[in-house]
């Protein structure tokens, strides 16, 4: 919608390199060492993915992320790998071989609103991880570490199993995009912790999503952290009754970066709740967007599903931008949305500053203060801390 | 259900169509140059309308918002002149269009609480009258025509520089085709005490009112506008499509109050802006019920220091209704403050969308902001989806938004129905304790209409 004309992020492409290509040659070279569908499955999104146009500023969704004056053919990416001591994680090409029948259907699935940078993560993606958890299985935490490039991950959850997920994506170079996706089906839960810690020229499409069958639940806690670029789009569909998730989105921009982070939260089914919880704190001129999106159908009654978004401005040329959206066709519903944006409260400054501690103490405590209900609904302690550790960083840097 | 029935009775009645004047159906340069040629215009406004009409044609139509297909611009009277001269007194119009006023009760309102009224019948203003004490002190309330032929220099210093004809689709239009509106002009330290009052009434099938309102508000002065508009239920559409400028120098204030209760074939598709300087304090009381879709964001730019913002929406959606209303506060300077409350319901198939914009830009520190939407949906059939976007450029501001979908609570409606009342009145009372923020900021006697209005709307809401 064209109320404001002026998109305001500060943010500038790095043309970056690491040594893989976004050619129709590259994109059949990784395919060479795959079975016949997978193969042909990555050739048709290398054509989409040619066949695109980019996103242009006037879509809605790439309002506030300038992309003109962008050259993709100028970009290349580090290659992804990952790295677990997990029994349940395997290697997504390994994956492809043996897990045939679980991953055939998943990974035809038509999407309506792909766009190019979706196309470019099925044509390039060269590693990844698969998580499956059997039946009646609690894995408790299994820890990855991805090295940021093309990645795609699968985690799918049978009935009644649980799990908590820890993907820390690190590194990386050029334009990179990790691509993770949940599907559980039935009675089950998971919580993916997912640290997005790019490397700082990295410019990140990253995208998340969640199939949440009947009396499951999915819960992402989403930190945003590196790269020159970030946006992660994340995906919530709710399938199944009583299906359940919450969401929780940390971001925290310094120097020029420019975060861009959107949740959808698709009812469709009866009684499935939704909670989305997104917090952030912008230093010099970092700029972000979130943009938050609450759509509940007809055929959704029961549905209750809330959503927050609240920026601490702490740059003198930091920009927040958040258009939290809500799209009701059902009246037995409960939803509700807030925001807010602003600078640390000088008077709390000023008593913390009374007690002796410096100007730039009192504003890290308070910060961190500011993270802490999101950060404490984290069951997993080791991820607290990374979690606490990645904000400190980011915040004395 | 007989929900409009109450309306047919009240304001969906049509008179006999006898005009002075009435172009041709259908848009063009020939029909611009006419308008143009029949009010006598400078020719600074002829090129003003013609440039317009080319952006207009140039223009697509909005992606977003309501759905428009459905307009037939060509199958549109874009102006009707209904008699050779404007009123001074309500004996001079023509006793049909005055029956006409008289049953919509606006003689009555000016004797007991207006300060000044304008009355608009199709495309041009019928009645035109202020008060001998404002009159005295200056102000200036006159239809737009006579304030282009009277006051030149004031008309063309501001005419379309808040909102130029480029801005929207439908700002084009109406800087193409204008008539009538208001021009109102507030000299230094004056404080208009009653409401100024235009009636904007549409009579003939598939007509199209664009009228064109100016508010100047200078130094250390104040004003309450107030606007109702009404119109004959067709089968076929008509199109409302009104441009509103407000200058709010420094230290003034205006309040501009709409009951816009529209027949339910009319597009309502509004541009209404206002500019506030220094320590100056905009209103916007906005009242949406009628119209078949709206599309209209009353927006304030806040251009100097410590100057105020307020917008107060409500909205109704019933069957066949889309009302996409919403409000915008730009704040451009230090020390401004916004506060934009909205209240939609919908029910019977209706939709409400509130969509809005809160801007602050780099170097407006102390920025106050509050944002809140709610919504009512009263069935399943009905929807509605909030929109709202912020942007903010600056650390030292404090924003807060808040937004709620629901729908009446089955505890609210047991308990006032344990207290003896029908379940229809006892929802009734829940609705209109929804919107009392809304009708508190209206004159007592708007109050009144408005919970009346809101009543017959909901006649046979349970059933």
């Amino acid at each position: 919608m064209p109320l404001s004309s002026t998109a305001s992020c500060k943010w500038r492409w790095r043309e970056q390199s690491g040594d893989l290509m976004f050619t129709l040659e590259e994109s059949a070279r990784i395919g060479e060492s795959e079975p016949r569908w997978a193969a042909a499955a990555r050739k048709e999104s290398a054509d989409s993915f040619l066949a695109r146009a980019l996103p242009s500023e006037r879509e809605e969704s790439w309002r506030y992320t300038m992309i003109d004056n962008f050259n993709i053919n100028k970009f290349t990416s580090s290659r992804a790998s990952v790295k677990s001591q997990s029994r349940f994680v395997m290697a997504m090409e390994d994956a492809l071989k043996q897990k045939k029948e679980l991953l055939d259907t998943f990974m035809k699935e038509k999407n309506p609103g792909l766009d190019k940078f979706d196309y470019l993560n099925s044509a390039f993606w060269t590693s990844g991880y698969f998580v499956h958890i059997p039946e009646n299985t609690d894995a408790s935490l299994i820890e990855i570490t991805l090295q940021s490039g093309i990645s795609r991950n699968f985690i799918i959850m049978e009935a009644n199993s649980s799990a908590e997920i820890l993907e820390h994506i690190t590194g990386g170079s050029g334009l990179n995009s990790n691509f993770t996706e949940v599907h559980a089906p039935k009675d089950a839960k998971v919580t993916v912790h997912s640290l997005h810690d790019a490397a700082d020229d990295v410019s990140e499409f990253s995208y998340k999503r969640a199939y949440i069958g009947r009396n499951s639940s999915v819960n992402w806690n989403v930190g945003q952290f590196g790269g020159s670029l970030n946006r992660i789009k994340v995906d919530n569909f709710f399938v199944g009754e009583g299906a359940h998730s919450r969401t929780v989105g940390v971001f925290s921009g310094a120097g020029k970066q420019h975060m861009d982070l959107s949740t959808n939260a698709f009812h469709s089914v009866p009684n499935t709740s939704s909670n989305i919880i997104v917090k952030g704190a912008l230093k010099g001129s970092a700029s972000e967007v979130y943009r938050g999106v609450i759509k509940i159908e007809k055929t959704a009654p029961g549905t209750s599903s809330y959503l927050s978004d609240h920026a601490i401005m702490l740059g003198e040329n930091a920009v927040a931008n958040s258009i939290p959206s809500l799209m009701i066709d059902n009246s037995e519903v409960q939803c509700s949305h807030s925001a807010s944006a602003g600078q640390v409260d000088e008077e709390k400054m000023i008593y913390m500053m009374s007690r002796g501690l410096s100007r730039e103490q009192a504003e890290t405590m308070i910060v961190e203060g500011f993270y802490v209900p999101v950060i404490n609904a984290i069951p997993s302690i080791a991820v607290r801390e990374k979690m606490t550790d990645m904000i400190r960083k980011r915040m004395l840097s | 259900m007989e929900i409009k029935e109450g309306y047919e009775q009240k304001y969906g009645f049509s008179a006999p169509e006898n005009y002075a004047f009435r172009a041709r159906k259908g848009l063009s340069e020939e029909v611009v140059r006419k308008i143009s040629e029949i009010k006598d215009e400078p020719q600074w406004m002829t090129d003003f309308r013609l440039k317009a009409l080319k952006i207009f044609f140039s223009m697509p139509m909005p992606v977003w918002g309501a759905d428009l297909s459905a307009i037939d611009f060509n199958n549109i009277f874009y102006y009707i002149k209904p008699t050779e001269k404007q009123g001074r007194t309500w004996d001079e119009i023509p006793a049909e269009i005055k029956n006409t006023f008289d049953r919509l009760g606006i003689p009555e309102a000016e004797q007991k609480f207006l300060g000044g009224v304008g009355a608009q019948y199709e495309s041009e203003s019928v009645y035109h009258h202020i008060r001998k004490d404002l009159e005295q002190q200056g102000v200036i309330f006159l239809d737009m025509d006579s304030g282009l032929r009277e006051y030149p220099e004031i008309v063309k210093k501001h005419f379309g520089r808040i909102i130029p004809a480029a801005d929207n689709k439908f700002a084009a239009l109406n800087s193409a085709v204008w008539s009538g509106g208001s021009f109102v002009y507030v000299p230094e330290g004056v404080k208009v005490a009653t409401p100024l009052q235009a009636y904007f009434r549409i009579n003939a099938k598939n007509m199209g009112q664009f009228e064109r309102t100016l508010i100047i508000t200078e130094p250390n002065s104040s004003a309450h506008y107030t606007e109702g508009c009404t119109a004959p239920s067709y089968s076929t559409d008509s199109l409302h499509a009104a441009v509103v400028e407000i200058l709010a120098k420094e230290n003034s204030k205006l309040r501009y109050t709409t009951i816009q209760n529209w027949s339910n074939n009319v597009y309502n598709l509004v541009t209404k802006r206002a500019h506030a300087h220094r320590n100056a304090v905009v209103e916007w009381i906005d009242g949406n019920l009628g119209s078949k879709k709206t599309m209209k964001y009353p927006s304030v730019y806040l251009l100097g220091e410590g100057s105020q913002a307020n917008i107060v929406s409500v909205a109704y959606a019933g069957k066949g209704q889309h009302q996409d209303a919403g409000g915008k506060a730009i704040h451009m300077a230090k020390n401004t403050s916004s506060t934009i409350l909205s209240k939609s319901i919908s029910r019977d198939g209706g939709k409400t969308t509130y969509r809005g914009l809160l801007k602050v830009a780099k170097g407006a520190t102390g920025v106050k902001s509050n944002v809140r939407c709610d919504a009512l949906i009263l069935d399943n059939t009905s929807a509605s989806d909030t929109v709202p976007y912020m942007d903010v450029a600056e650390k030292n501001v404090s924003i807060t938004h808040e937004a709620t979908v629901g729908k009446i609570s089955e505890e609210q409606l047991f308990y006032l129905m344990s207290r003896g009342l029908a379940e229809s009145e006892a929802m009734g009372l829940v609705v209109r304790g929804f919107i009392e923020p809304f009708t508190r900021e209206l004159p007592m006697e708007y109050a009144v209409e408005l919970n009346r209005l809101v009543q017959m709307e909901m006649a046979g809401a349970v059933g």
